[in-house]
């Protein structure tokens, strides 16, 4: 059915839409439905349920304009495609071409799943293997360019690792140079810290000595009557 | 001719699954197809378990119709039992179905054509077993459903002056046949397939 007769087929119901579809209306709400996307009509106790269907595809066919376009092959009612670790399953609504054709390419007795389907079709696999052998090929010839061009790749990466190698082993020896500079310099400064110690002791015993010498003067130079001193102080 | 015994020895324990415990009873939608517009040729049934239906298919143009009991016990008196032969014994499966609605659409379309057709029902278990392929179990699928018993009574608290059907399917050889299409959301896919039927229409 087209599109024109279908949009025909839905303004005809309109009339209907208040009081309720009938039972023919439903079953054709139903395949319609699932046409468009794919699934069943959700809720389908509720009394509104065909209603928002009824709303939803006349919505989507007058601003699409046109049926979806549709496989050339048809599977039967019932029939589904899922390929093995795929999660996408295939019913006639997203049923591709090139989907039927690769189910096809596994097992051409997978037809009798099919109610529609083109003449040549078996010419249509064979061209879809031939295409798959030939995808295989390039898809190989361009591993083994890849796998050269890794190889190319790993010998530059190799030379690289070299160079390096070379230059932290020079850099290694000039480290090991610096090292015994840097000791020598540690040495003598050393030897200067233990000077300078020595000669901190020798000015710390000076000292020491010029402390002693001026608290002899201060007792020498004391007063000879300390108590008169004091009562005048008082005073 | 060649001869050959057939032998039927176990090949599993008997044991209760303690991690998933079983659920009596079905959901209250089904799906019934008549038995004549089963393709069964591609319909297919799972090499490894001969009791796994792969796959229901339609011939074109055909469709399945929805079974709705409303109710906390829908299809009550569904059930599968053994009937012991003479040579072999096999199984009788019997399908209760309520059909609230009454008039001359419904009898036209729907009682006229059970009370004289052949039929396969697929019901959905309450408990999906563990790996889901408990789910969606088919009866009729062997010999066809046909009915038994129907009835219409007007005073019938069960059914609301509604229909009362019993459908039978004797001589089946497998206990069970379960629809399994490498998922359960691919059966259920699947079986909305059945309904829409040929999307070409």
């Amino acid at each position: 059915m087209e599109y024109k007769e279908i949009i025909n087929r839905l303004n005809e119901m309109e009339s209907r839409f208040s009081d309720g579809f009938s039972s023919i209306d439903r079953t054709f709400l139903d395949a319609l439905h699932f046409r468009l996307y794919g699934k069943e009509i959700t809720r389908t106790g509720c009394s509104d349920c065909y209603r928002d269907a009824y709303l939803m595809i006349l919505y989507k066919l007058k601003r699409d304009k046109t049926m979806p376009k549709q496989s050339n092959f048809v599977l039967k009612p019932g029939a589904i495609i899922q390929f093995f670790g795929e999660r996408e399953i295939y019913v006639n609504s997203n049923l591709t071409d090139a989907a039927a054709l690769r189910y096809l390419s596994l097992n051409k007795d997978n037809i009798v799943l099919f109610s529609q389907y083109p003449d040549d079709w078996e010419s249509q696999v064979e061209a879809y293997l031939g295409n798959s052998e030939k995808e295989v090929e390039s898809e190989a010839e361009t591993s083994s360019k890849e796998v050269e061009d890794l190889k190319e790749s790993l010998a530059a990466a190799n030379e690289e690792i070299a160079e390096l190698k070379m230059a932290l082993a020079a850099a290694n020896e000039e480290i090991t140079n610096g090292d015994s500079a840097h000791q020598s310099i540690i040495e003598k400064l050393e030897g200067e810290i233990a000077e300078l110690k020595k000669e901190n002791k020798a000015l710390k015993s000076a000292n020491t000595r010029l402390k002693n010498a001026s608290a002899k003067e201060m007792e020498n130079e004391a007063p000879e009557n300390p108590e008169t001193e004091a009562s005048e102080k008082t005073e | 001719m060649a001869t050959e015994s057939c032998d039927f020895k176990l090949a599993a324990d008997l044991v209760a699954n303690c991690e998933n415990n079983s659920i009596s009873g079905v959901k209250n939608h089904g799906w019934i197809v008549n038995y004549d517009d089963i393709d069964f040729e591609a319909s297919q049934l799972d090499e490894d378990n001969p009791n796994i239906l792969k796959s229901l298919v339609l011939t074109s143009g055909k469709k399945a119709y929805k079974v709705y009991v409303p109710g906390n016990t829908p299809f009550t008196g569904t059930n599968t039992a053994l009937a012991a032969g003479t040579y072999r014994n096999k199984f009788t499966k019997q399908v209760s179905i309520v059909i609230l609605d009454n008039g001359p659409e419904v009898v036209n379309k729907v009682i006229d054509q059970l009370a004289n057709g052949k039929f396969v029902v697929v019901l959905e278990n309450k408990y999906s077993g563990s790996d889901g392929k408990n789910t969606f179990e088919v009866f009729g699928f062997e010999q066809g459903l046909h009915a038994t018993e129907m009835a219409n009574d007007k005073y019938s608290e069960d059914t609301d002056g509604g229909w009362s059907t019993t459908l039978e399917e004797s001589g089946a050889t497998k206990g069970g046949i379960y629809l399994y299409n490498q998922s359960a959301a691919a059966t259920r896919t699947s079986l909305a397939s059945l309904v829409s039927g040929s999307a070409s229409s």
